[in-house]
C-alpha cells in the first residue's frame, strides 16, 4: 500500500454521471443559451418609461422657445428704448441740472414753489442729452 | 482547449455537449463525495453548466474549461452546503466505484483509503479528492482552489504521506 496509493486512485476511476442527467442539463444549458424574449409588460413599460421621457423633453424645448410667462419670468425683457449715451451728454446734462437747481425759487407761495420744480424737474427730463 | 473554450464564449450548443462529455463523470462523482446526496450532485452539475452558459463571455479568456467548470461547481456546492444542514461525513453512504468489484479484495483497501480520508484536514482532502476522484492535474486544482501550484503540490504530497503512515497501521493492526 505504501507507494501504491497514486496508482490506486488512478485505477478508482469514477462511475458515470446518471444517463438522465446529461438530457436535463443540456436541455438547461440550450435554455439558457436561447435569446430571451421579454414578456409583454416589460416591453410595454419600457416603451412608456422612453415616451414620457421623449415628451418630457420636447415640452421644455417647446416652452423655452415660446414668449410665455414662464420665459418672461426667467430672462429679463429686453429694452429697445435703452441706447448708450457719450459721457460727454452726461456732462451736459449734469451742468444742466446743477445751475437749474441752483436757481433760486420763488419764495411767495407753496403752490408757486411746487410749480417751480415741477418746472424744473420737466426741463430736465426734456433735456436734448437726457 | 482554447478551441473550445472559443465555441463556448459563442454559445455553442454542442461545446456545452463536449464539454459535458469531457468533465461530467468525474465532477458529478466528486460532488457525490462533497454533497453525499445524489440529488445535490444532479442538481450542482445542472447549476453550474447553466452558469457557465450565462456567463458563456468570460469563457474566451478561460485557458482550462474543465478546471473552470470545477471552479464554478466548487462554488455552488458551497452555496448549496451553506444554505442547508449538512450532514456529517461519514453518516451518509460514500458512493461507489465503478472500476472497483465489490467482491475483490480490493473492495477492502478501497475502504481503507476512503476512511483513511475523512480523517484528512478539508484543505488537504480537498486536494487529494480533486487528484484522485476528479482525475485533476496539480495545476488544475491550484486553478480551481486559487491556491499556488506550490502549496498544492506541498499538500498533497503531505496529505499522501499522512495516508501511507495510517494505512500502513491498519495493515499493522489487522
Amino acid at each position: 500500500m505504501n507507494d501504491e496509493l497514486p496508482e490506486f486512485f488512478e485505477r478508482a476511476k469514477p462511475p458515470a454521471a446518471p444517463a438522465a442527467l446529461r438530457a436535463r442539463v443540456l436541455s438547461a444549458v440550450e435554455r439558457e443559451l436561447a435569446p430571451r424574449r421579454k414578456p409583454a409588460w416589460e416591453r410595454a413599460l419600457e416603451w412608456g418609461v422612453a415616451a414620457s421621457l421623449t415628451l418630457g423633453i420636447g415640452m421644455n424645448i417647446w416652452q423655452w422657445q415660446r414668449p410665455g410667462p414662464l420665459a418672461s419670468h426667467s430672462k429679463p425683457a429686453p429694452n429697445a428704448q435703452w441706447t448708450p449715451r457719450s459721457p460727454l451728454a452726461d456732462e451736459q446734462l449734469t451742468d444742466f441740472v446743477n445751475k437749474r437747481l441752483a436757481a433760486q425759487p420763488p419764495r411767495d407761495t407753496q403752490a408757486a414753489f411746487g410749480k417751480h420744480y415741477e418746472e424744473v424737474l420737466r426741463e430736465i427730463s426734456e433735456h436734448p442729452a437726457g | 482547449m482554447a478551441e473550445l473554450a472559443d465555441r463556448l464564449a459563442r454559445g455553442d450548443p454542442a461545446a456545452f455537449a463536449e464539454l459535458y462529455d469531457a468533465c461530467a463523470a468525474a465532477l458529478h462523482h466528486w460532488l457525490l463525495l462533497q454533497l453525499r446526496s445524489a440529488n445535490d450532485a444532479d442538481d450542482v452539475v445542472q447549476e453550474t453548466f447553466v452558469r457557465l452558459a450565462r456567463s458563456r463571455k468570460k469563457l474566451r479568456r478561460v485557458e482550462n474549461p474543465v478546471a473552470y467548470a470545477f471552479t464554478v461547481a466548487r462554488n455552488e456546492a458551497a452555496r448549496l452546503q451553506r444554505r442547508r444542514v449538512r450532514k456529517p461525513r461519514g453518516e451518509a453512504e460514500l458512493p461507489a466505484l465503478a472500476s472497483v468489484d465489490d467482491a475483490s479484495a480490493e473492495r477492502e483497501a478501497v475502504d481503507a483509503v476512503r476512511a483513511a480520508l475523512e480523517r484528512l484536514p478539508k484543505e488537504q482532502r480537498e486536494i487529494v479528492e480533486l487528484k484522485a476522484y476528479a482525475g485533476l492535474t496539480l495545476r488544475e486544482i491550484a486553478e480551481v482552489t486559487s491556491l499556488p501550484p506550490g502549496t498544492v503540490a506541498t499538500r498533497y504530497r503531505a496529505a499522501l504521506g499522512r495516508l501511507r503512515q495510517w494505512l500502513i497501521k491498519s495493515e499493522c493492526h489487522e
